[in-house]
């Protein structure tokens, strides 16, 4: 008897503070995609982590107020993909809200933050003062403002190591760092499936929905994961630039389908900040979009399957 | 006894007709070279412009560098909805979605 061959092979490893995992269409260049995506994760991380001190977002940071700093050519990209994440949303998605995040306590890796006392919210400094220049490679930004990238990085990262591992394997790839989704190439025929839940690091087991995506990006964004204590509150990630305080609306977690996983990933962040007003915003983009409430009721957008009960 | 006028009066109102009739000329030929060197300038300009393409500039200077994204940029919706999953296939592995 001959065994049939796996349509599709995949991998996994922790990278930027998450889990990555990697599956191709071709699974003789399993190893050949795990190199694409490694050597693309490395160099996010080098330009883009907030935690590490060699980096290149702390060098711009720590030169707030100076002169325009020369950078790679990488994170001139992740720059400029935060700006234009925070143009699409009108500044709900914010690249300034590094000193936000300071101010509520996410100031080290998040394994790292322990309780704490009280804090003062602080907002966002404003994406609008950033300063990029393209032909020169340099960004500068004013005194008091903080770059952080969490909104975009990541998903950025995994747009480009899935066409990187897309190409270095000649078949479909999907790439997926903390629940971010990318895809590259063509899909397996049935697509790819993506189990659709409030915890990337949980398993296909966990409540939520599985679907199939044929290209593009999905990702999830969610106020149930990274969060703390300071004072008697509880605090979470995903701040709203204009108060520098946690989203607080209706929604605890927004699951969004875009062509791309950065696009996906700004609609579903900005989701859960608009609160109220996500749904209708998400149909009119006509983007694909599953939405969960804090009771848990669910509600749809754009096309997204209903659940198969 | 009187006597005519000394003919300084009628010498120096000609002298004054002579100077004026001088000075238009001057000033005609004045404008006619200024429009002819305003319709060479154009015509230079129309001339570099067709044999030189130029480039659209990025940014200038670090006040005017902030890059906007194309006012015609939106978030892009996928080519295809996800479908639901009736059967899952057996050898394909499921990828989940969720926070990290």
């Amino acid at each position: 008897m001959v065994a049939t061959p796996p349509a599709s092979a995949s991998e996994s490893f922790d990278a930027l503070g998450t889990t990555a995992v990697v599956a191709t269409t071709q699974p003789d260049q399993l190893a050949a995609a795990l190199e694409a995506v490694r050597a693309t994760i490395a160099d996010i991380d080098t330009a883009c982590s907030r935690f590490r001190a060699d980096s290149e977002l702390s060098r711009v940071n720590a030169a707030a107020g100076g002169g325009a700093q020369a950078v790679s050519r990488t994170f001139i990209r992740a720059t400029r993909c935060a700006l234009r994440a925070a143009a699409l949303t009108d500044g709900d998605v914010d690249p300034t809200i590094g000193g936000s995040l300071q101010a509520a306590g996410y100031d080290r890796d998040f394994a790292a933050i322990r309780a704490g006392g009280p804090v003062r919210f602080r907002r966002a400094g404003g994406w609008r003062c950033v300063e990029v220049d393209p032909d020169r490679a340099t960004v500068r930004i004013p005194a008091g403002v903080e770059l952080d990238f969490g909104a975009t990085a990541k998903a950025l990262a995994a747009d480009i190591a899935a066409t990187a591992a897309a190409g270095a394997t000649g078949g479909g790839a999907l790439v997926s760092l903390g629940g971010d989704i990318a895809t590259a190439g063509a899909a397996p025929a049935e697509g790819w499936l993506v189990r659709v839940g409030e915890d990337s690091r949980g398993g296909p087991e966990q409540p939520g929905q599985t679907i199939s995506i044929a290209g593009g990006g999905l990702a999830t964004s969610t106020t149930t994961l990274r969060r703390w204590v300071r004072g008697e509150r509880a605090v979470h990630h995903i701040l709203d630039p204009s108060t520098g305080a946690p989203a607080a609306g209706r929604w605890r977690t927004v699951s969004v389908a875009a062509a791309t996983c950065v696009d996906a990933n700004v609609a579903s962040t900005a989701a859960i900040i608009r609160g109220d007003l996500a749904a209708a915003w998400l149909e009119e983009l006509a983007l694909p979009a599953r939405l969960v409430a804090h009771d848990g009721s669910v509600t749809l957008t754009g096309g997204w399957p209903l659940e198969l009960i | 006894m009187a006597s005519d006028p000394p003919p300084f009066g009628r010498t120096s109102h000609r002298a004054v007709a002579l100077r004026d009739a001088g000075l238009r000329r001057i000033s005609a030929t004045t404008r006619w070279v200024a429009a002819a060197v305003v319709a060479l300038s154009g015509a230079l300009a129309l001339m570099a412009a067709n044999a030189f393409h130029g480039h659209t500039a990025t940014s200038t200077s670090s006040n005017s560098s902030v890059t906007q994204p194309p006012s015609s940029d939106a978030i892009q919706q996928p080519s295809q909805a996800p479908q639901a999953v009736v059967q899952q296939p057996q050898q394909q592995p499921v990828v989940v979605s969720g926070g990290s």
